[in-house]
């Protein structure tokens, strides 16, 4: 469970976040949704504890985390399989059974023969599969993913938002998701928390569609065009 | 499982192919700028005279000679172990000193005006304040050797921190990376380029300190034999020795630093 209790945050001297609060439930797949520059990815900050609150309290009862960023973050100087391991062997396991795990995953992933390869050989959805790799093969409690597919090309995000959705199926955790892409947030998550300017947050119901289709036709229509 | 490799995602270039004749370009650069040298020395023998530059052919008969003499060899391995101690001594307490700053603003600002210190004095002068100190021999010239050297892989050291992606210390951050898989995993190989590039700088100068120190204050050594062979005003002898010092940088170059290097950058070397 993630609780977050009127927490507010600056940056730079900036107020991002301001007396925010919500709470996320065990296994519950939530999207965190709004524009750039919002503060999606100081609350996942707050969450890994990377950062901590001005006011206010950050409760997070699960441990074991795994992060997709947004663009892959692997170690250049590591190959693709001990970019998968990292997390393993910092979490304690020994180099050998998160090298086999890590190859496990690469299978998984569609990465087979790749293992040996260094990120700068790779493609950038080869790049972002480690990067989800070394995310789930800690089996993470919670599943933090901000806007991962966001600078893959349409065909690419498809394929890897379809196999992530097969992964997630299989061994459910607790996600929360940052997007701007109302369509993804529909596709994937229980709940969708809805950031809006001026620190509200509005938080919608996916089993409503009908109100959730119409808040994101609303927000289309007062977008201005280019 | 599905098949998730599309069309687009092809794996970049390894470079293999190219390699060969870029290398035997290479060699051949190599080669003339050797012959260029060689020319331009034979040219200045020619035209002072071989008091003043030993030619050539001079200077290989009197390197021949000095093969054959035992005390020749014994003074280049104790030079070459002068060095090899100033270089580590130097570099672990560069590097280490490097690591501290590079990570603790307050320890980079404490170390400032010693860096600044070290890198100002001239080496002659520390190669004396050495002598008074220490005597004359080994543990002279390793001093003076490890007090030029440590500032320079010092400043690599930091600059390599500080040119460090802070993305990639988020990412150890959020898979909670102990402080030992930070040092390995994220700092030590982030800095390699930028370590490795300023130990080959500190070899060319360890050669020249250990060679002046030793000219100053040892009675052995190869520095200790330019003195003898200048007493005795023997230019070829004078020029033989700048050969052999010249050697010694390049094993030191080339035999060792350039594998490590190799090693270490590997990852780069076929990402290219």
């Amino acid at each position: 469970m993630i609780r977050f209790s009127n927490v507010s945050k600056s940056l730079g001297g900036l107020s991002v976040l301001s007396n925010l609060s919500f709470e996320i439930k065990t296994k519950e797949f939530i999207t965190i949704l709004g524009p750039s520059g919002i503060g999606k990815t100081t609350i996942l900050r707050l969450i890994t504890g990377s950062i901590k609150p001005d006011s206010g309290s950050v409760t997070v009862t699960e441990s074991k985390i795994g992060y997709i960023f947004q663009e892959p973050r692997l170690l250049p100087w590591r190959t693709a399989y001990e970019n998968i391991s990292l997390g393993l062997r910092a979490g304690g396991m020994d180099k050998k059974k998160a090298y086999n795990t890590a190859l496990k995953w690469m299978e998984r992933l569609g990465l087979k023969g790749f293992e040996n390869y260094y990120p700068a050989q790779l493609s950038g959805g080869m790049m972002q599969r480690v990067s989800i790799g070394r995310a789930l093969a800690v089996e993470p409690d919670i599943l933090l993913m901000d806007e991962p597919f966001s600078h893959l090309d349409m065909e690419l995000k498809i394929s890897l938002l379809s196999m992530l959705e097969d992964i997630l199926d299989e061994y459910r955790t607790t996600v929360v998701y940052v997007t701007h892409d109302m369509l993804e947030a529909l596709r994937l998550s229980d709940r969708i928390l809805k950031m809006l300017p001026g620190h509200n947050m509005e938080k919608l119901d996916i089993n409503d569609r009908e109100a959730v289709i119409h808040n994101f036709i609303s927000d289309f229509i007062r977008t201005p065009a280019g | 499982m599905k098949v998730l490799t599309s069309n687009r995602e092809k794996v970049r270039s390894t470079g293999k192919v190219q390699a060969a004749p870029r290398t035997n370009n290479k060699a051949l650069y190599g080669l003339t700028g050797i012959a260029f040298l060689l020319l331009v020395w034979q040219s200045l023998s020619m035209i002072f005279g071989q008091m003043v530059v030993s030619s050539p052919l001079t200077t290989l008969n009197a390197l021949i000679l000095l093969a054959s003499e035992k005390s020749t060899w014994s003074y280049i391995l104790i030079t070459f172990k002068r060095l090899i101690a100033g270089l580590l001594f130097g570099s672990v307490i560069g590097l280490g000193l490097g690591i501290a700053s590079g990570l603790n603003q307050k320890i980079k600002l404490m170390l400032e005006p010693l860096r600044w210190v070290a890198l100002t004095i001239p080496a002659i002068v520390i190669a004396i304040v050495a002598m008074l100190w220490l005597g004359m021999g080994n543990a002279q010239v390793i001093f003076v050797v490890t007090v030029i050297i440590a500032p320079v892989t010092y400043i690599n050291t930091v600059e390599g921190l500080l040119a460090l992606d802070e993305k990639l210390i988020e990412m150890g951050r959020a898979f909670n990376l102990s402080k030992k898989m930070f040092l390995t995993e994220i700092y030590l190989p982030g800095i390699g380029s930028s370590v490795m590039a300023g130990l080959t700088l500190t070899v060319g100068m360890g050669v020249r300190v250990v060679v002046l120190s030793e000219l100053m204050g040892a009675q052995d050594g190869i520095g200790s034999a330019f003195s003898t062979a200048w007493t005795h005003l023997d230019t070829p002898e004078i020029f033989a020795w700048i050969l052999i010092s010249l050697t010694l940088m390049g094993i030191l170059e080339f035999g060792i630093l350039l594998p490590i290097r190799s090693r270490i950058m590997r990852w780069k070397v076929q990402s290219e």
